[in-house]
């Protein structure tokens, strides 16, 4: 009887269920969009930075220093990646702190020994180049932020020396050929940073096949938690320990949390306008089916038989508006998929300077559908508890009139 | 007109149930839409006083090439001029002028990159709020010979404790390596883990002794009474003076604007799916209301009222109820955006844990001005009177004898 009834009055039924469906589409968008922004921002931070998840040494976190670099050899990638196939590929670096010089000026400096093909491959290293290449290993030279490089005052073609601390107290120094500069949108990092050739590095350190961050890339960024779990059992017996970017990060985790906890509000505000559009449309509906009911109860139907009736007619509509509402706001979130939102003008032109694309990207997550979909899906069956109610108390004369 | 405007008032308050819930929708979407605006105002705000009143104050003053060179030599030459004319400005409220380095810092365990702040304590501490991020020890201990305040990241990276003995390495106005050796005398922690690793505060003096043997100064920053006057200040001090530039903050912190800008347009497009669901709302039971009105319309057009009426009655309908709801949405977010200024929304609450990220506060304090009030009504009265659009042309559709009939 509650199916008949719904096709009986069709227009009706398709109403409720449009605005059941528009909320759900709403609810949906804008869970994709909130997601989707978190993401790109994890992205970003972690190519810039860190990566997903590092290997490091087990005293390296509180102690960064050459002295806990550890051995990294064919055999310690291959053991990695046999036993994970779902890290894609390995980035060794040595990183330390040391004194740069040009002719005459001196300066604190971040120094980095990469391999250029792998970082280029993992972030786009080389794009950010503004001048001169990075060159092979062994050849002694080196690329500078531009901002570094204006300091020492030296360009591409000049001699840069180094000058620090190497593995155990050995002092360590060299002398570079400038081969290229490189720009980066964080002022501190552009005014500190150099990049070696990760062979160059351990030869100046005297730290030969050794590294002090292993960056592991993963396949899927939802791998993640997963594949460091199982690498901390493979890598335990060297020593050395698997670090997540929530460890290495943490500040940006509290950002997303941050951010995460402002978009639930928003939601929380949208499904009060929401709930407002829907209840309008059952209310109305309930008032046009008064008659309907007065008489239904007067040939003799019992109440609570009406009621429940009613209330599995409200059911179906809910079930029918959020799946029209899935397949819907699958177009609209597919649409903004392919075509992300545009960033113009200022916005546009300051993300670019942080070497991010411009665009807003929304998410697919079948866990946004089924919390939304279950989200809406209450929020409706609270409100048609109201027409059940009204049913309830139902005076049958006046309602005939 | 007059006939039509009694009668759709009249219409309204016909169907109280079903008008009141048109107008709930209209007061939930302009909550709604007060909420975010405040929401996304309070979140700027903070975030921005935050990081003006820790660091960066409202304006400040560089030798023209300092802020890209960082050269000790690049120091502020008419000093003393300046701090004179600051000092009989009436929209100055405070300022203090520091000595700053590059340089490294050296412990026992391990070596450093650093970025030295020589502060005069007291001035520091009226200008800015930064000594309220200590943690531990004391900001700049007077009892110590050259004190040091470092942040919590670098001392856990340099292995040392308050009372140990640290070595700041940098280059003098003469470009020749100095070294001093310097005593940890607090702890600080802002939130930002980046500085708290690459940041320490020392005495000025202590400083511009080891550098210059002689006072030097390469930043003035000043605080004002109110933020809006930073522009004009900043110009003037331009015009007077020759062989330095003052900046605003806003010129001065990129980070920040990208911050604001981001967080705006994420707001942005909240704002249009909040207008979209509420669009919807009363698209939806306008058009319910409209097919059961069907039969009391058809007879009203039998009765010769023609269809440009009928469309206008629906229509000022909708504008009566829409303005009514308005103005008690607008009463409703009032109250509440109100309250939550008044008493802060405290993140913590809802997210547990601290939040103390980029700068952000865990307690939010939202508000909201004039002209944005109107600009989110008018946003509500536009997106609602277009969905009542789609319902009263609907009803123009009407044969006025089927319907009668049925």
């Amino acid at each position: 009887m509650a199916w008949r009834n719904l096709w009986r009055n069709k227009r009706r039924t398709l109403i409720t269920v449009s605005s059941i469906m528009f909320a759900v589409v709403a609810a949906l968008f804008m869970e994709s969009l909130g997601q989707g922004t978190r993401q790109q921002l994890l992205d970003n931070m972690t190519s810039f930075q860190t990566g997903y998840i590092q290997i490091q040494d087990y005293r390296y976190r509180d102690e960064p220093s050459p002295d806990n670099a550890f051995l990294y050899n064919d055999d310690l990638e291959q053991k990695i990646l046999s036993s994970h196939e779902n890290a894609d590929y390995l980035i060794p670096r040595v990183e330390t702190f040391m004194l740069a010089a040009g002719e005459e000026i001196t300066r604190g400096a971040m120094v980095l020994g990469i391999n250029i093909e792998k970082e280029d491959q993992f972030n786009q290293l080389r794009d950010r180049l503004t001048e001169g290449e990075f060159s092979r290993s062994g050849q002694r030279k080196a690329v500078l932020g531009e901002g570094l490089a204006g300091r020492l005052n030296l360009a591409v073609g000049d001699t840069l020396v180094l000058l620090g601390q190497g593995r155990f107290g050995v002092t360590a120094s060299g002398l570079f050929e400038v081969s290229g500069l490189i720009e980066y949108p964080i002022r501190e990092m552009d005014n500190q940073i150099v990049y070696l050739s990760l062979e160059d590095m351990q030869w100046m350190i005297s730290a030969e096949e050794m590294v002090t961050n292993l960056v592991v890339v993963p396949e899927h960024t939802d791998q993640v938690n997963q594949i460091a779990t199982s690498l901390s059992q493979t890598v335990s017996e060297n020593e050395l320990r698997v670090l997540t970017w929530q460890e290495m990060m943490p500040e940006l985790i509290e950002a997303i949390e941050f951010d995460e906890l402002s978009g639930r509000i928003m939601l929380w505000i949208l499904y009060v306008v929401i709930g407002f559009g829907i209840f309008g449309t059952i209310l109305t509906m309930t008032l046009e089916r008064r008659r309907e009911f007065g008489i239904l109860l007067s040939v003799g139907m019992y109440r609570s038989k009406l009621a429940f009736v009613v209330f599995i007619e409200t059911f179906f509509i809910s079930i029918l508006g959020v799946l029209s509402g899935f397949t819907l706001g699958s177009l609209v979130i597919l649409y903004f998929y392919i075509n992300p939102i545009e960033f113009t003008g200022d916005m546009a032109e300051l993300m670019n300077d942080f070497g991010f694309e411009a665009t807003m990207e929304v998410t697919f997550s079948p866990e946004i559908y089924i919390l939304q979909g279950a989200a809406i899906f209450i929020i409706t069956t609270i409100i048609c508890l109201y027409p059940t109610l009204k049913i309830a108390r139902m005076n049958i004369l006046e309602s005939k009139m | 007109m007059k006939m039509l405007l009694s009668i759709a008032w009249r219409n309204i308050w016909r169907h109280p149930g079903r008008s009141g819930v048109l107008i709930a929708s209209i007061v939930a979407g302009m909550w709604a839409g007060i909420m975010v605006s405040s929401w996304a105002n309070g979140l700027i705000e903070q975030r921005v006083n935050n990081v003006i009143n820790e660091e960066l104050t409202h304006a400040q003053i560089h030798h023209p090439e300092f802020l890209t060179e960082r050269e000790p030599g690049m120091y502020i030459e008419p000093h003393d001029e300046i701090i004179t004319f600051l000092e009989t400005d009436s929209r100055v409220q405070s300022y203090s002028s520091r000595t700053l380095l590059d340089g490294m810092i050296q412990s026992a365990a391990t070596t450093s990159g650093v970025r030295i702040f020589g502060v005069d304590k007291e001035m520091e501490r009226e200008t800015t709020t930064f000594h309220q991020n200590l943690t531990e020890g004391e900001y700049l201990n007077s009892e110590l010979r050259n004190p040091v305040f470092i942040g919590q990241k670098l001392i856990n990276k340099l292995n040392v404790e308050i009372g140990d003995r640290i070595v700041l390495t940098f280059q003098n106005i003469e470009n020749e390596i100095t070294s001093g050796a310097f005593t940890v005398s607090g702890v600080f922690r802002t939130g930002q883990n980046l500085y708290d690793e690459q940041t320490v505060y020392v005495n000025r003096d202590d400083l511009s002794d080891l550098v210059a043997n002689r006072p030097l100064y390469h930043e003035i920053t000043i605080m004002l009474h109110d933020r809006e006057q930073g522009e004009e200040l900043v110009s003037d001090i331009n015009e007077e003076f020759s062989g330095v530039t003052a900046e605003t903050w806003i010129e001065l912190s990129p980070e920040m604007r990208y911050m604001t800008q981001a967080s705006g347009s994420y707001m942005f497009y909240i704002m249009i799916v909040i207008l979209f669901a509420l669009a919807f709302g009363i698209l939806n039971t306008m058009t319910m209301a409209i097919f059961e009105r069907m039969r009391e319309l058809g007879m009203l057009m039998a009765i010769g009222m023609n269809k440009v009426r009928v469309f206008t009655m629906i229509m000022l309908e909708s504008v009566m109820l829409t303005l009514t709801g308005a103005a008690v949405g607008m009463f409703v977010g009032y109250l509440t955006v109100n309250y939550f200024n008044r008493n802060g929304l405290d993140l913590t609450a809802i997210g547990g844990d601290s939040f103390e990220i980029w700068g952000y506060g865990a307690v939010v304090y939202p508000y909201i001005n004039p002209e944005e009030y109107l600009y989110v009504m008018f946003l509500v009265i536009a997106t609602a009177l277009l969905a009542a659009i789609y319902p009263a042309l609907k009803a123009l559709k009407l044969v006025p004898g089927e319907v009668v009939r049925e």
